[in-house]
């Protein structure tokens, strides 16, 4: 099962090949809880042969320890920096470090990584699905109607050399709890763990590739693979097992008796 | 059936729709005025395996276990950014440099946006584009008019019998939009407005951040055959890799399938 929903999640990878700002997901697995396990040395009440006497408590030795299987401990965003591309466009921002861009849509403010800006008609800088850029303070940005717009790597915004505005970018300060949320956009699910960021830097004309790498992901996969294989053969050799044990059961030839 | 399944095949059509995208703008790299297009894409949603909060004894789950389901195209936004001005010593052709489309009328009488300058004459002597749209406002040429010239400000001048000097007879007004990106492409070169795109607003060219024309010059494509080469390769690769994940999926099913045979 582990093993499925590894692949699963690297086939995710691999999809995302290609999208802007995409972070691989990677997949950590834990042991299932381990059992102890004891050998019965002597059962209560039963006799004691060598002292002719009767045990009055159980006695055990301990054997080791019995896994029950693996399970998925997390499944954390790498937030690796991917490369960055330059499209030309004065619009698609790229981000260079760890912090992230600001947007909020209709379910509230979400972080995305993801730089390819629009303006709308109402000169509103949003995402290509519409949803408005914030600054560092938590507003929309609103474009000047005409002239060269330019960023320098703060984000600061300028229309012909006269700044208007600053991209907001933050920080994310357990990186673990913010999740995919599609579309591009992750959502926060701490509480007061977003800063302003001041280390990241910007370029603009450019666009952040995907973290997730084909080769890595190949690699991955044929490891998963095998894996899945790898614990068919335990089933399969189990299954064997007990149906030798089944069909041994009453045959007075095989039993040592 | 697997999620993986899915997911990669989600990949591969993404990845198709990539290559379709690159195969148009390779097409139209010597298309006057075209705009590359380039494909964006999105992740899609994510499936929760475990949720964050879970009680797990006396303390809960911090972080969640989520596997995403695939991709989705995001955009094919068109890049509005200045291809190369070819000089082609024709006067009527007309490249706009910087921001702005002409206007041309289209026979049912709807209004459509372009970037391909390169007007002819009618029989009328009105300037036409290829496809016989009338540029819009209409200017007309008077019959005799020789040595046609476009100022870079929209001004046609030309020379009429019976005048020494070159006389005004038009003057061609650029539109802009707030959003070049949300226009409509409905092929033979032409744009249509949309509400993503806002209402276009008429200008002189040089004027109110519209762009500058230079007669006797067409804009060439903006289309880097280069980067789209190189993205043809990448989207090829990527194509294949989601194909591994497909083909994985379906041996690690086979697999599964075949414990039960092989008992």
């Amino acid at each position: 099962m582990v093993a499925e929903n590894n692949i699963d999640m690297i086939a995710n990878n691999l999809a995302n090949v290609s999208t802007i700002g995409f972070k691989r997901q990677m997949m950590q697995i834990e042991s299932q809880p381990l059992s102890d396990v004891y050998r019965w040395q002597s059962d209560p009440g039963s006799a004691v042969a060598t002292q002719g006497t009767l045990s009055s408590t159980a006695s055990q030795a301990y054997v080791g320890q019995l896994g029950s299987g693996a399970e998925i401990y997390d499944t954390p965003t790498n937030f690796e920096q991917g490369t960055i591309e330059v499209t030309g466009n004065d619009l698609d921002f790229a981000l260079y470090g760890k912090g992230f861009f600001a947007v909020r849509n209709a379910q509230g403010i979400r972080y995305t990584r993801d730089g390819s800006f629009v303006r709308n008609p109402a000169n509103i800088l949003t995402t290509i699905d519409g949803d408005a850029v914030l600054d560092q303070a938590g507003n929309l940005i609103v474009l000047p109607p005409q002239g060269k717009i330019t960023s320098n790597t703060a984000g600061q915004l300028n229309v012909d050399g006269v700044p208007f505005a600053k991209l907001g970018v933050f920080d994310v300060t357990n990186p673990r709890v913010v999740r995919s949320n599609g579309s591009n956009l992750l959502l926060d699910s701490g509480t007061g763990n977003v800063t302003p960021d001041l280390t990241t830097s910007l370029v603009q004309g450019a666009q952040e590739k995907s973290n997730a790498d084909v080769v890595r992901s190949i690699v991955e996969l044929i490891i998963a693979q095998r894996w899945f294989d790898a614990n068919t053969k335990v089933i399969q050799t189990e299954d064997t097992a007990t149906g030798l044990a089944i069909s041994a059961v009453g045959n007075t030839t095989s039993g040592t008796g | 059936m697997m999620r993986a399944l899915y997911t990669a095949a989600s990949g591969m059509q993404a990845q198709q729709y990539n290559i379709d995208t690159i195969s148009n703008n390779l097409a139209n790299v010597n298309t006057t005025g075209f705009r590359t297009n380039l494909a964006r894409f999105q992740d899609l949603i994510y499936q929760e395996l475990r949720a964050p909060g879970t009680p797990v004894g006396a303390s809960v789950v911090a972080v969640a276990q989520d596997v995403g389901l695939g991709v989705k195209i995001g955009s094919s936004e068109k890049q509005f950014t200045q291809g190369v001005l070819n000089q082609t010593s024709n006067p009527l052709d007309v490249a706009i440099e910087g921001d702005g489309f002409f206007q041309v009328t289209r026979p049912d009488g709807t209004i459509a946006y372009t970037r391909d300058g390169s007007f002819k004459r009618d029989a009328n002597g009105s300037l036409v584009t290829a496809d016989g749209f009338f540029l819009s406002p209409q200017i007309t040429l008077p019959a005799a008019a020789t040595q046609v010239s476009v100022g870079q400000d929209g001004t046609v001048t030309a020379l009429v019998p019976g005048s020494v000097l070159p006389v005004q007879v038009g003057k061609i007004t650029l539109v802009r939009f707030t959003n070049n990106a949300g226009l409509a492409p409905q092929g033979q070169n032409l744009f249509t407005e949309t509400a993503a795109s806002g209402a276009p607003t008429v200008s002189t060219p040089g004027i109110n951040g519209a762009g500058t024309l230079q007669g006797g010059y067409l804009e060439q494509s903006n289309v880097s055959v280069v980067t789209e080469i190189v993205n043809l390769i990448v989207a090829q690769r990527a194509f294949e890799a989601n194909s591994k994940a497909v083909t994985t999926s379906d041996q690690v099913l086979a697999t599964a399938v075949q414990m039960k045979a092989g008992a």
